[in-house]
C-alpha cells in the first residue's frame, strides 16, 4: 500500500532541515524559531481529507518526466455552477485529478490578469477555439483541465475576487482557481503567462511544460498522449 | 569545482588588470602582433523595488553582486590570426534561499505572533524549494573560453575554425552576431571557408560553414547561466562544449537538468555578379539535440519553433546596389521549413507547413529628396529560436539564428506576440534636405497582421485574426556649420486595431488594440572650449487595451551629459512611468573617464527602469536595476 500523500518529500524535508539549520546559524535574518521547525517536521503528518486514492510516492519534481507534487488550492470545480462566488471555493488539489478513474490528461494552466496572450487561450478567436471549447472536444477522451490565476492587473497576487471575475468573462466550467501564493512559481518565473503543465493523471509524471500561447505544440501533445492512452 | 573555477578566475583577473600588447622579434620575417583587451565589470544590486507579495523570483534579484571579466587575446603572423576570449564572473554575494523563504512568510501572515500551523509550513517549505531551485541556476561563479579561433585570411580565400559570426542576405536564411544593447553574442563554433574569385567586373563569392551555436552562457543583468550536460552534448558537440558552463543541482533537488541544448548547424552561401547586380543563393540547416523523456523526444520548452527537431531555411536575393546613380534595390524571397518529432507531427493537425517570406528595398534619390521603401510579406517565417529551457533561464529566450527584417525603426518595441511571422506591409520614409546642414524626414508605415492578437501558427489570414496597423512620423535632423553641435528629433504614432472586437477591460468591446504617441531626441551641443551638452530622450504615451493597465499611461526617459573632450564624461538620468504595475520614477548619474581613445573607466550609480528592449525585431525584457557598477575597459 502506498504511503498517503504529503507536500513534502522526506529527501526534500531533511534538506530543508540542514539548510534551515545552517541558515539558523550563518545568515544575516533572525533564524529560522524552533516553532516553524517543528511545523515543517509535521507535515510529514498525512494530511485529512483528500480524495482517497493514494498519491505517488516522492520523489516529486519538475521537469519534464518527474512525478509533481500534490499542489492544493482555493477554486471551484465548477465555477459557473457555483455562480462564480467566492464563498463557495473549496480546496482544489491534483490528486483530485490522479483519483479521477476516467482522467487520463490533465492541464494545470497558469494565467495573469494582465497577461493578453492568456486572454486568447481561454477565449478563443475566430476558427482558434477557446480553451472550454478545447476540453469540451476531448473530455470523453479523458482530457481535464485546471486553470488558476496567480497575479492581478498591477502585478500583487491575485484574489479570490479576480478569479471570480476572470472566470465569469470566460464563462469556466472546469475547475478554477486562485494561487496567491504562486505555487507554480516552483515551476516558472512570474513574468511567464501563460504557463501550462501537462500531467499524466495516472502517474502524476509531468508530460510537458509550455511557456507562452502556443496551441499547436499543447494540443498536439494532449492529442497524442490521448491517442496512446487506453481507457 | 566551482571553488577551483573561481580561485582561477582571481588568478586571471588579477594578473590582467591592465594589458599591453606585444610585438614579438620577426618571425619567419615577420613580427607577430599580440593585442590584449580586458574589460572588467563590478556591480551590486539593491532592493530593484520589483517585489511582489509571495514571488520568490522578484526577491532574488535583490542583494547580489557580481565581478564579471571579459580577458580578450588576439595574435595575428602574415596570413594568421588567433584568438581567445575568457569570461568569468564571481559572484561574491548573493541571496540565501531559507533567507528568502522566510521573508516571504514572514510578509504573508498577518499576525506574527499567531503560532505556525501547517499552512505556514507547507508555504515555507515550498518558497525555499522554488528559491534554491532558481538560485541553481543563477550567481553561481564560472571561468569559461566562451569564444575561440584560429583564421587563415588572403584575398580569395578566408578560413576559420573555432567561433565565428555570420549574416546571409538579410538575416532570413542565417544571422548569428553580437547585440551590445540585448547583452546577446552568439557565434558558430565549428568551421567555415570563404572563397572569392574576381574576373574583370564579375565577382563570386562562395561560403560554407558548419558546427554548432555558441551563445554567451553568463547574463550579467540577471546572474544567470545557461548549463549543459552530456545528455544535450552528444558526439562531437562535446568537444565544442569543453570548459563551458554546466547545469548544476540545487540543494533540494538532486535532477540535474539542462537549460541551454546545443543545436548545430550547417550553412552556405554563393554570392555572384557584377557591380550593378548581384545574385546570392542562401541556405541553412539547424538540427536541434532534443532530450530522450521517456524514450520521447522533446525539446528544453516546447513551442512551434523550439519543439521542431530539423529547421531547414532557403533564400535567392538580387541586389541592385546602383540604379544608374539613383538609388539601389534589393529583394530576398526565403522558403522555411519545420520539422518535428514523428510523434508530434502525427498527433497535431495544427502545425505550420512551409513558410515563406518575400522582402524588398528600394532606395530612390533625387536631390534634394530620398525616398526608402520597404515591404515585407511574411506566411508562417518563424526566428530560428535557441533550444533553450525557458522556465528556468527566460533571459536567453532572445537567443536566435536568423532575424527577419522588420521594415521598422530599430527601436520598435510594439510588435507583439507572433506579429512578425504573419504580416504584410511595409514603410516608406522620404528624406528631404531643406538646407545646407538640416534634413526632414516623414515615414508612413501599413501592416496587416493575423499573429498578434492571437496565437496564429498556421498564419490563417482571416479577418478574426487581423490587426490593422498605421504608423506615422515625421522630424528633422539639423547639424551645425562646425558639425559640433546636432540635434535629431522625431514626432511619431501608432494605430494598432483588430479586425474583430475585443473585451475592453472598462466595459464593452472595443476594435482599439494598441495606441501611442511618442517624441525621440537626441541633441549634442558644443559650449565652447572642451564642453559639449548631451541630451537624449524618449517619451510616451501608451494605450495598451488588453495589456493589464486598463487606462493609458507615460513613460518618460531622459538623459543629460556634459563631456570635457576628451577625458571626461558626466551624466545624470531619469526615468518616468505611470504604469501602476510599477515604480514611477528612477532616478541615475555616471562619471566616466578616458584614459586614451580605447581605454576607459565608469562608475554608475542609481536607478533604472526595466522593461522590453528590442533591436530589429529582437526583443528581451530587462530586470530593473538599482545599485552602483564600475565598467573598466583596457586595450591596446
Amino acid at each position: 500500500m502506498r504511503p498517503p500523500h504529503t507536500t513534502t518529500t522526506p529527501s526534500s524535508f531533511a534538506a530543508v532541515m540542514l539548510a534551515v539549520f545552517i541558515s539558523a546559524c550563518g545568515s544575516n535574518n533572525a533564524g529560522v524559531s524552533k516553532e516553524l521547525l517543528d511545523a515543517v517536521r509535521d507535515l510529514n503528518r498525512p494530511r485529512d481529507g483528500g480524495a482517497g486514492a493514494s498519491y505517488p510516492a516522492p520523489p516529486y519534481g519538475t521537469a519534464t518526466g518527474s512525478v509533481v507534487q500534490d499542489l492544493c488550492f482555493q477554486g471551484w470545480t465548477d465555477p459557473a455552477a457555483a455562480n462564480f462566488d467566492p464563498a463557495r471555493m473549496t480546496q482544489i488539489c491534483l490528486s483530485d485529478f490522479h483519483a479521477d478513474p476516467d482522467a487520463r490528461v490533465l492541464l494545470v494552466e497558469s494565467c495573469a490578469i494582465w497577461c493578453v496572450a492568456c486572454k486568447f487561450e481561454y477565449g478563443g478567436s475566430g476558427d482558434r477555439p477557446s480553451l472550454s471549447k478545447q476540453l469540451e472536444q476531448r473530455k470523453a477522451k479523458g482530457f481535464r483541465v485546471m486553470g488558476t490565476i496567480f497575479q492581478n492587473g498591477a502585478g500583487g497576487p491575485a484574489a479570490p475576487s479576480d478569479a471570480a471575475q476572470w472566470a465569469s468573462v470566460y464563462s469556466l466550467g472546469f475547475p478554477f482557481a486562485v494561487d496567491d501564493a504562486h505555487q507554480i512559481g516552483l515551476f516558472t518565473s512570474p513574468n511567464v503567462a501563460p504557463f501550462n503543465i501537462l500531467i499524466d493523471t495516472r502517474t502524476m509524471k509531468i508530460l510537458l511544460t509550455l511557456e507562452g500561447d502556443e496551441p499547436a505544440v499543447l494540443f498536439g501533445k494532449v492529442d497524442e498522449v490521448l491517442g496512446k492512452s487506453s481507457p | 569545482m566551482r571553488a577551483t573555477r573561481a580561485a582561477l578566475f582571481l588568478a586571471v583577473a588579477l594578473s590582467a588588470t591592465r594589458a599591453r600588447a606585444l610585438e614579438t622579434p620577426p618571425v619567419g620575417g615577420e613580427p607577430m602582433r599580440v593585442d590584449l583587451t580586458e574589460a572588467t565589470s563590478v556591480f551590486y544590486n539593491v532592493d530593484n523595488r520589483n517585489s511582489r507579495t509571495g514571488v520568490t523570483a522578484t526577491r532574488l534579484d535583490d542583494d547580489w553582486g557580481v565581478w564579471y571579466n571579459r580577458f580578450n587575446a588576439q595574435g595575428s603572423w602574415q596570413s594568421f590570426q588567433v584568438g581567445l576570449r575568457l569570461d568569468s564572473a564571481w559572484f561574491y554575494t548573493a541571496p540565501d534561499p531559507t533567507d528568502t523563504a522566510l521573508t516571504l512568510l514572514n510578509e504573508r501572515r498577518t499576525n506574527p505572533r499567531a503560532p505556525y500551523g501547517p499552512d505556514d509550513a507547507r508555504f515555507f517549505v515550498q518558497k525555499a524549494t522554488e528559491a534554491s531551485r532558481e538560485l541553481a541556476t543563477r550567481y553561481t561563479s564560472w571561468l569559461y573560453p566562451s569564444k575561440y579561433y584560429v583564421g587563415y585570411t588572403t584575398r580569395d580565400v578566408e578560413a576559420t575554425i573555432g567561433d565565428f559570426y555570420g549574416q546571409f542576405g538579410r538575416g532570413f536564411v542565417l544571422s548569428v552576431r553580437k547585440l551590445d544593447e540585448l547583452a546577446s553574442d552568439t557565434t558558430i563554433r565549428g568551421g567555415r571557408v570563404t572563397a572569392r574569385v574576381k574576373s574583370g567586373d564579375f565577382r563570386l563569392r562562395m561560403t560554407a560553414l558548419g558546427g554548432v551555436l555558441n551563445p554567451l552562457r553568463l547574463d550579467e543583468a540577471s546572474g544567470r547561466y545557461l548549463g549543459v550536460t552530456s545528455a544535450v552534448t552528444p558526439g562531437l558537440v562535446s568537444i565544442a562544449e569543453g570548459g563551458m558552463p554546466r547545469a548544476a543541482a540545487s540543494p533540494f533537488d538532486d535532477a540535474v537538468a539542462p537549460t541551454y541544448a546545443p543545436d548545430r548547424i550547417a550553412a552556405a552561401e554563393l554570392e555572384a555578379g557584377t557591380r550593378l547586380v548581384q545574385v546570392g543563393v542562401h541556405g541553412s540547416l539547424v538540427s536541434r539535440t532534443m532530450l530522450d523523456v521517456d524514450g520521447t523526444p522533446a525539446a528544453l520548452s516546447p513551442g512551434v519553433v523550439r519543439s521542431a527537431d530539423t529547421l531547414r531555411t532557403g533564400s535567392i536575393s538580387v541586389n541592385l546596389p546602383d540604379l544608374g546613380g539613383h538609388g539601389a534595390a534589393y529583394l530576398e524571397t526565403a522558403l522555411q521549413s519545420l520539422a518535428y518529432p514523428a510523434a508530434l507531427e502525427s498527433a497535431s493537425s495544427a502545425l505550420p507547413g512551409t513558410g515563406y517570406a518575400i522582402y524588398a528595398n528600394v532606395t530612390l534619390e533625387e536631390k534634394p529628396v530620398t525616398l526608402t521603401v520597404e515591404a515585407k510579406h511574411y506566411r508562417r517565417f518563424f526566428p530560428l529560436v535557441a533550444n533553450v529551457d525557458l522556465a528556468r533561464a527566460p533571459e536567453f529566450s532572445v537567443v536566435q539564428y536568423n532575424a527577419p527584417p522588420t521594415t521598422e525603426g530599430v527601436w520598435v518595441d510594439t510588435e507583439f506576440e507572433g506579429f512578425n511571422t504573419c504580416v504584410s506591409g511595409g514603410r516608406a520614409k522620404a528624406d528631404v534636405q531643406v538646407g545646407p546642414h538640416a534634413v526632414a524626414f516623414a515615414w508612413i508605415g501599413r501592416y496587416l497582421t493575423w499573429a498578434e492578437s492571437v496565437a496564429n501558427e498556421q498564419c490563417r489570414t482571416g479577418s478574426d485574426n487581423l490587426n490593422r496597423v498605421w504608423d506615422f512620423a515625421s522630424g528633422l535632423e539639423l547639424v551645425s556649420a562646425d558639425r559640433r553641435s546636432r540635434v535629431t528629433a522625431t514626432l511619431g504614432t501608432r494605430f494598432d486595431d483588430t479586425a474583430r472586437l475585443v473585451p475592453d477591460p472598462n466595459g464593452g468591446e472595443t476594435n482599439v488594440f494598441y495606441r501611442e504617441l511618442y517624441g525621440r531626441y537626441e541633441a549634442t551641443k558644443w559650449l565652447g572650449g572642451p564642453f559639449s551638452l548631451r541630451l537624449q530622450g524618449w517619451d510616451r504615451r501608451r494605450h495598451q487595451t488588453l495589456g493589464g493597465v486598463t487606462t493609458p499611461w507615460t513613460e518618460l526617459q531622459q538623459l543629460v551629459a556634459v563631456d570635457y573632450a576628451p577625458r571626461l564624461t558626466a551624466g545624470a538620468g531619469f526615468e518616468y512611468t505611470g504604469n501602476p504595475q510599477f515604480p514611477p520614477t528612477y532616478f541615475n548619474g555616471m562619471l566616466g573617464y578616458n584614459f586614451d581613445s580605447s581605454s576607459n573607466v565608469s562608475i554608475f550609480a542609481g536607478q533604472r527602469r526595466g522593461g522590453l528592449r528590442c533591436v530589429s525585431g529582437v526583443c528581451r525584457v530587462y530586470p530593473p536595476f538599482e545599485g552602483v557598477r564600475v565598467d573598466a575597459t583596457f586595450r591596446f
